[in-house]
């Protein structure tokens, strides 16, 4: 079903049923309240005269977890004596933008010298490797120097579509630590 | 209005009540993809734009008061002020700024990146809503970090948000800058 602008009434002009259906009808479902199926959401728009209902989403995951790599990844150890958990991820239905923002307790790296950082990919309909560019994290603080803090960025390009945002974490040497881990996804 | 039943239902009526009320509606008010809906009045909505611009690239800044980078890079990159958006807002708006930011020499000093807004509104740089980093301690610590804050005191109309940098003692840096702004 599509918006169509509606008609303008003429005075002595047969109403007719059709013409009800197409003005009236279908452009009320077309509108916010017919579209409207989850508490909390809300709507952008999708096209020209045309609205999607959007619901913005967090994952959070408390366990501390460690990881070792130069190039992003999930974490691949744990101090905590349980297997290293991946993420957090959100999967939600996007346009081309979507606002996202990733938050830990962030750092941990006995190397002195070293990065410990936390960003995200997104797959499903879009493709995007995780990045410094829209990372959470310190630099060279040392092993016992972690960050409460997060990043906010704006994600663009995307394709319309199931879209899962991953929070992915690196480090320039040594082994990083993360909890307290937050991945929220706004989409537009 | 209220249908009666019996009573002429008059074009001028169905003009007024249905078409121009539906043209009110979202869908009837939707233009482009991307954006989004926020309240102007009673019965009256306005369609918004959230808007970034991105500088990847790494500068340097001495002054105590908030200003543009006014150094190059530690390697050697040209000066780009800002970022900077520009868009229409009402008196209320969202704004996220974020960098790999840090790298004063001194152990104790901060290094902050805030935003001004210039045009319609006229709000300077402060420390309320800045990201950065206090004490870490050399030339070679960083924090990649961001700060959102609600700034409700604009005037409607245009306006222009800018980044701007400070620190409490010897230079510091800022590299990946993002500034975010999302108007209500």
């Amino acid at each position: 079903m599509t918006w169509t602008a509606p008609m303008t009434a003429v005075f002595g002009a047969v109403y007719t049923a059709a013409q009800f259906n197409t003005y009236v009808r279908d452009n009320l479902n077309e509108c916010a309240p017919a579209k409207a199926s989850m508490i909390g959401s809300y709507f952008t728009t999708s096209d020209d005269n045309r609205v999607e209902e959007r619901k913005v989403t967090q994952a959070v995951i408390d366990q501390q977890d460690s990881f070792n790599s130069a190039s992003y990844i999930d974490p691949n150890g744990s101090s905590t004596g349980n297997s290293p958990i991946a993420g957090p991820a959100v999967t939600v239905e996007t346009g081309s933008v979507a606002f996202v923002a990733v938050g830990g307790r962030i750092g941990g790296d006995a190397t002195g010298g070293d990065s410990v950082k936390m960003s995200w990919s997104c797959s499903g309909a879009s493709s995007i490797s995780a990045t410094d560019t829209w990372a959470a994290g310190l630099v060279k603080l040392g092993q016992y120097s972690f960050a409460y803090c997060n990043r906010g960025y704006l994600a663009t390009g995307l394709n319309p579509g199931q879209n899962t945002f991953t929070a992915k974490y690196a480090v320039s040497g040594g082994t990083g630590f993360a909890s307290y881990r937050t991945l929220l996804v706004m989409p537009f | 209005m209220t249908a009666i039943s019996g009573a002429v239902y008059t074009a001028a009526q169905f003009n007024t009540f249905i078409r121009d009320n539906l043209n009110e509606t979202l869908p009837g008010l939707a233009t482009v993809s991307g954006n989004y809906f926020v309240t102007t009045g009673t019965h009256h909505l306005a369609e918004r734009s959230i808007s970034q611009d991105t500088i990847s690239v790494q500068n340097g800044f001495d002054s105590t008061s908030y200003d543009n980078p006014d150094l190059a890079g530690l390697a050697g990159e040209a000066i780009t002020p800002g970022p900077t958006v520009t868009l229409f807002t009402g008196t209320t708006a969202l704004v996220v700024v974020g960098a790999r930011i840090g790298g004063g020499s001194t152990s104790t000093q901060s290094v902050k990146m805030s935003w001004e807004v210039s045009g319609d509104s006229s709000i300077s740089a402060i420390d309320e809503w800045a990201c950065g980093c206090v004490g870490f301690g050399g030339s070679t610590t960083f924090a990649y970090d961001s700060r959102a804050f609600l700034c409700t005191t604009l005037t409607q109309g245009i306006n222009t948000f800018t980044a701007k940098y400070a620190v409490s003692s010897t230079p510091g840096y800022a590299s990946a800058r993002s500034l975010l702004v999302m108007p209500f």
